[in-house]
């Protein structure tokens, strides 16, 4: 990825982690309850559409360099391997980014009629992983795997 | 026992109204067993039987004079006997001069004086405030107070004041005695200006004698809303095919869908005019419009209720007459299932969609009528059962299931050449409906453009209130057959948690509310941790079990699932310090 291509594509992912968190928070809901609170799904316990078809939306956003590069054939495999490593960095930015704005608009800006509003995560919400308590609020535990993996590379990225 | 100040103060037990009334059907006493069941209290028709009136078992006990003879021989006593045991106490109507002098000053804070006819009284009004209650040809009772607080006084036509006519005695313990002077119960829907002010007064007083007790509640709709409005077309038949009134149509289809409200449509499969040897049917070619309109409303996610099957009997045209009821005389079981069937079947024929729902022209049906809609799959029966409040009828083949939601008119109609001033009589009756969580059912035949103005202010303004569901009648008698189901098996138990006990519901939202002064901390279904709650309400998922239990906590649960900060920030420690090696290493940095 070149210098200029990868703050374009983490302003990418970030701006549709955006909207999909605006959309599913404001509009995905069963007479004003959003979906997401009502509908606990699977193991994982996650929303369907959260599997298909938002994630693979924002890692084809964030895969697009490398998939641009792998056409264009402009880049040798060691290129290719930074390109693949940065794009895996905005993708899981992106998820984390998507998943920690549905709460803060839940908390900050509620719909009217949301049972939760006002409310940040609660345990019960959580995914498999559980939630970490840090100074008295509760973080999702793949939080804190998935954004130090992002920050890593990122510093690794602008020290090289 | 429950008066609760705070979880801390409260003992194990169940909270539960007992009402002592003769179980015979009676108006006053369904509407209150309606009423209860509407509001979600747990409540019990108390049978007096060998052990006694087990004290401490009722938080509120309703007595009738009707029951009286259910207290034993000395009713006096009991009545004393629960008050001191800390039970509300309600009085609905005369036959209170049966409870001894002493006991009625003590408990009641009241003295008897006479009981007679409200006529020989000169007494025209209840008055409440703004409020005022009709009184019609009824008895009232007149008492003095000894303590009690008058809430409300009879008047007369002139509106002079007269006597009270609700009175509230608060104990020292915080238990309250409350008392009406005329059956508050009963002559509901019979005062045209102000039809529910009876069921308000009568809910009122209730939440005021439970204000202070930690109740669960379970609600009448779903996701914690407050009320349902429901606007239903009337008598739409195949000959609604006129420029004006489709245009008039589609215009109240767009308003309503633009604000989610979809329209339920009372249809009537076939027009007939014998004096003119007109018969057109729904399918005909001629109907093509409306049938084109009937679509647009089901795609607006509305509704088509069955209005019989010709709406009219003998030489009358449709809309006129009656159809089950001729001359005085009920159609045969027979007859009544073979009209109805034939009718639903000319609707699915010509719309493609399944009929569920049935309201009988001008309301007229007998059991005949109930075992033919019972036989041919309905589910909802629109009715004018003078009850804000839907209700159930119980299936005849003796199981005793409830099979069909009879879901009420309450707010009427909007007859031929209204006025725009019925708007504002309309809203004073949504406030009323509101203010107890009754059903908004309007219906318009839209005659004319002013029904269509009167109509949509209507909808406007009950909107305009918040937190109200707008259901078509087959959501309503869906989301009420399965509430029903869990209202069944309705049991609640208060400890330092609340624990309740649900039948089956096949759909989510039904919502259980806590009044109390402590905030909800954590709520578990069926063993596992549940999220969606607030601090004194609970939206539940579906309830598969033929028995539920949802478990409310009110002081932070200790959990498993809180891994401890030290443990978070290790994770977040390991994953840095392993992705940053690597990502230099792919960086080509190493």
């Amino acid at each position: 990825m070149r210098k200029k291509e990868f703050p374009r594509n983490l302003i990418l992912c970030s701006a549709l982690a955006f909207f999909f968190s605006y959309l599913e928070y404001y509009y995905v809901s069963l007479d004003g309850i959003p979906y997401r609170e009502m509908y606990h799904v699977g193991f994982l316990r996650m929303p369907p559409y959260v599997l298909f078809p938002l994630a693979p939306a924002l890692a084809v956003v964030a895969f697009s360099p490398l998939f641009d590069d792998l056409m264009q054939r402009r880049s040798d495999w060691s290129q290719r391997n930074r390109t693949l490593v940065l794009a895996c960095a905005n993708f899981l930015w992106a998820l984390t980014l998507y998943d920690t704005l549905y709460y803060a608009f839940r908390s900050m800006f509620p719909l009217p009629t949301d049972p939760l509003g006002g409310v940040w995560i609660r345990r019960e919400e959580a995914s498999i992983m559980g939630v970490v308590n840090l100074l008295g609020v509760l973080w999702p535990t793949w939080y804190f795997a998935t954004l130090p993996i992002v920050i890593s590379i990122y510093v690794a990225y602008y020290i090289s | 026992m429950l008066r609760a100040y705070g979880l801390e103060e409260v003992k194990t037990g169940s909270l539960r109204i007992g009402v002592v009334a003769d179980d015979e059907p009676k108006e006053g006493l369904t509407h209150l067993s309606e009423l209860l069941g509407h509001l979600g209290y747990p409540y019990h028709l108390i049978q007096l039987g060998s052990q006694g009136l087990e004290l401490g078992r009722y938080s509120l006990l309703v007595i009738y004079e009707s029951g009286l003879h259910r207290l034993g021989e000395n009713p006096s006593s009991i009545v004393s006997t629960y008050a001191k045991e800390g039970a509300n106490l309600l009085w609905i109507g005369p036959g209170v001069g049966q409870i001894d002098r002493e006991t009625l000053s003590r408990v009641f804070g009241l003295r008897f004086i006479s009981q007679a006819s409200a006529e020989s009284c000169r007494v025209a009004f209840a008055s409440s405030g703004s409020s005022n209650v009709k009184i019609f040809g009824e008895t009232v009772t007149n008492v003095e107070l000894t303590g009690a607080r008058a809430e409300s006084y009879f008047l007369d036509s002139t509106f002079r004041r007269l006597f009270p006519s609700e009175t509230c005695y608060p104990h020292e313990g915080g238990e309250i005695a409350y008392f009406f002077a005329y059956d508050v119960s009963s002559w509901w829907n019979v005062d045209l200006e102000s039809p529910w002010s009876r069921p308000a007064r009568l809910a009122s007083a209730i939440r005021l004698m439970l204000a202070d007790t930690t109740v669960v509640t379970l609600r009448p709709y779903p996701r914690n809303l407050a009320s349902a409005f429901i606007c239903r077309i009337e008598d739409v038949d195949a000959l609604h095919t006129s420029s004006d009134w489709l245009s008039r149509a589609s215009r109240y289809l767009q308003v309503h869908a633009a604000r989610n409200v979809p329209l339920s449509v009372a249809l009537i499969p076939v027009h007939a005019d014998p004096g003119s040897g007109i018969e057109i049917r729904l399918s005909s070619d001629s109907a093509q419009p409306v049938r084109d309109w009937l679509y647009t409303v089901i795609r607006s996610r509305g509704a088509i209720i069955q209005h019989g099957y010709t709406h009219q009997h003998g030489s009358q045209r449709t809309g006129v007459g009656t159809e089950f009821l001729v001359d005085g005389n009920w159609m045969s079981y027979d007859d009544q299932t073979r009209r109805i069937s034939a009718g639903k079947e000319e609707i699915e024929r010509a719309l493609s969609t399944k009929v569920t729902a049935f309201e009988a022209p001008h309301y007229k049906l007998n059991e005949n009528t109930l075992r033919a809609i019972e036989r041919l799959g309905f589910k909802c029966l629109l009715d004018d059962s003078n009850s804000p409040f839907y209700g159930f009828r119980s299936s005849n083949s003796g199981s005793g299931e409830p099979f069909l939601v009879a879901i009420p008119e309450t707010l009427s109609y909007i007859p031929l050449g209204s006025s725009l001033s019925l708007t504002d009589k309309l809203k004073k009756i949504v406030d009323q409906l509101i203010e107890f969580q009754g059903i908004l059912l309007l219906y318009n035949h839209l005659y004319d453009d002013a029904a269509f103005t009167i109509g949509v202010h209507a909808m406007e303004y009950a909107l305009s209130k918040g937190n109200i569901w707008t259901p078509n009648v087959n959501d309503m008698g869906v989301f009420a057959l399965e509430r029903a189901n869990a209202y069944k098996r309705f049991t609640v138990t208060y400890d330092s948690e609340i624990t309740v006990t649900l039948g089956s519901c096949a759909v989510r939202g039904l919502t259980l509310s806590v009044n109390g002064q402590d905030k909800i901390s954590w709520v578990k279904v069926n063993g596992k941790n549940w999220p969606v709650f607030n601090a004194d309400y609970i939206i539940l998922p579906e309830l598969p079990d033929a028995s539920n239990t949802v478990l409310i906590g009110f002081k932070e649960q200790p959990s498993l699932q809180s891994i401890s900060a030290i443990w978070g920030l290790g994770l977040l420690g390991v994953t840095s310090c392993m992705t940053f090696r690597f990502a230099r290493r792919a960086f080509g940095d190493d």
